[in-house]
């Protein structure tokens, strides 16, 4: 059980950031996008 | 006198941010994740190396690439010309010292490459079948200096074609399709050896942690060095990539995602390694491949296992080897993009300039093709020289400003660094020191104790002290002619010549 948990905790923990951190980068790309289209 | 190079280059940007992280991605994953981090975390603790590895990441690795990035970014040159308008015409020579780290490593690591491509081409030619002595394999491809300098010549001449291309119709186009690709590859790995009967005793080897090693110093000072060498914190080479990003955005951002997708990498390669092996071995091999280097574990003990596993002979060995190649190769541009940055900055255009490098690169990495004790040599002497380089990063940032810096870097990110980024910066030479005086010790009473004052020693400390100086002399003595010689970026003073500017 412990190998389970330790598993998660450190694979799915690295991988749940990956997506976190991409999916807040390709939000925020669409706002600068969205922001400079409205500019002109 | 500036040179017709001097002149500021309109220059080619990366497509997106996709793009930009893709590249710095398959820049920092490179063979090491694959053979040298299984073997470190197993034989370390585990989950607490891992937890330490974490650390490392936040305190050595991000900060740097955020500092890379800023010199590469807002300098628009590679690491002489930026390190010569963030420090000072008379410190263009850390740029050099820097960029030749680098340049030294490509000529060895051109010769790992053509390893990884060469078992590749053992692996789709069905070599892995059940009982293959893996072992006089091995020994009969190294001991056959033509086929390693062929499969050298092979990986050094693809990369040059890619690099040759350029950004847009070379290594941006083939690293967003390769990248992706190379995570799908290493998910089926991964998903393969834990399917296998005892894999788990695998995942407790690398995931459960020790905790009594967390209080070994030995422990943060392997951690931070494997963080060190495997995100290229320092080495130029996410400064190059920089220098075509679109604009100057989210630093922080896109390093953390470069180190979380670097760390997924490793894990997922070591889930591969450790799982198949545990599962298919008993504990006592899995130590001994994990002791036996990065060359061992990967072409001797694991490639053993192929023949024994469902599927191993024909799709997992292909398999493997192409994500060791791709790993390799994906590194070995980013290397060789940084050298001819640093040459087109000299004036040399890039389609005259990437023939040139090839061809040196090719020459220089025929001794390391055909022994490996010098090969050794150069990953230890310009790998351990790294850490130097990423103290470069620092004092320029240092130099330049740390807190102008961070308000340049907070002015185009989402991802606010505030004072956390200045003070790691700042702490940055006592981490330094405490990191290279465990390597200069190890040098001493580990690895050639009674021979630490013979060069000719591979792992001695005088090797390490002759290479470098040499390497510095050199550097100092070229400082004026690389200063004057390399073209004007935005940040340099245009309003009187090249030659008579004076340090800012």
């Amino acid at each position: 059980m412990d190998v389970v948990i330790w598993t998660l905790i450190f694979l799915g923990g690295d991988l749940l950031i990956l997506i976190f951190l991409l999916a807040w980068a390709v939000k925020k790309d669409r706002e600068k996008a969205a922001r400079l289209t409205d500019e002109d | 006198m500036a040179n017709e190079g001097s002149q500021t280059i309109q220059k080619e940007v990366f497509a997106s941010r996709f793009t930009f992280v893709a590249a710095a991605i398959g820049m920092a994953v490179g063979t090491g994740n694959i053979w040298r981090f299984p073997r470190e975390a197993g034989l370390n603790g585990g989950g607490a190396f891992l937890i330490a590895l974490v650390v490392a990441n936040l305190v050595w690795a991000i900060p740097i690439l955020m500092a890379e990035s800023h010199l590469g970014s807002r300098s628009r040159l590679g690491t002489v010309g930026a390190f010569r308008d963030f420090m000072g015409r008379r410190f263009t020579w850390m740029g050099g010292f820097m960029g030749f780290l680098t340049v030294g490593i490509m000529f060895y690591y051109s010769v790992v490459c053509g390893w990884s491509i060469r078992y590749f081409v053992y692996a789709i030619t069905g070599q892995f079948q059940p009982g293959t002595d893996t072992q006089a394999l091995w020994d009969g491809f190294t001991g056959t200096p033509w086929q390693t300098i062929l499969f050298h010549a092979i990986a050094i001449a693809l990369v040059g074609l890619i690099v040759y291309r350029g950004l847009k119709r070379g290594f941006e186009m083939i690293l967003k399709y390769t990248i992706p690709l190379l995570f799908f590859l290493l998910v089926i790995l991964a998903v393969r050896a834990m399917t296998l009967p005892g894999a788990s005793e695998g995942l407790r080897f690398l995931f459960v942690p020790q905790w009594d090693q967390l209080a070994s110093a030995e422990l943060w000072l392997r951690a931070f060095t494997q963080m060190a060498f495997s995100t290229g914190a320092g080495w130029g080479l996410y400064l190059t990539y920089s220098v075509y990003l679109r604009r100057r955005e989210d630093f922080a951002l896109n390093a953390s995602t470069v180190c979380a997708a670097n760390m997924l990498a490793s894990l997922l390669a070591a889930v591969a390694v450790m799982g198949t092996i545990f599962a298919l071995r008993t504990r006592e091999f899995a130590i001994e491949a994990a002791e036996s280097g990065n060359e061992g574990l990967a072409f001797i003990f694991f490639s053993e296992l192929f023949g024994e596993m469902p599927g191993g002979t024909w799709i997992f060995a292909p398999v493997f080897f192409l994500v060791l190649s791709m790993a390799g190769v994906s590194s070995l541009i980013a290397m060789m993009e940084l050298t001819t940055r640093n040459v087109e900055d000299l004036g040399l255009p890039r389609r005259r300039a990437v023939p040139w490098i090839v061809l040196v690169a090719f020459v220089a990495g025929i001794p390391s093709a055909i022994s490996l004790d010098f090969l050794a040599n150069q990953d230890f002497v310009w790998g351990v020289g790294l850490l130097i380089a990423g103290l470069f990063c620092a004092i320029a940032m240092m130099k330049f400003g740390v807190e102008r810096a961070r308000a340049e870097i907070d002015a185009d990110s989402d991802f606010r660094v505030t004072w956390w980024w200045t003070w790691l910066i700042r702490i940055f030479p006592l981490v330094f020191v405490l990191l290279f005086g465990w390597w200069i010790q190890q040098t001493v009473t580990v690895f050639a104790p009674d021979a630490w004052f013979n060069p000719f020693e591979p792992f001695s400390l005088m090797t390490l002290l002759v290479q470098w100086f040499a390497l510095f002399i050199v550097m100092v003595l070229l400082n004026n002619w690389l200063a004057n010689r390399v073209s004007v970026g935005p940040m340099t003073m245009t309003t009187e010549p090249i030659s008579a500017q004076s340090d800012k």
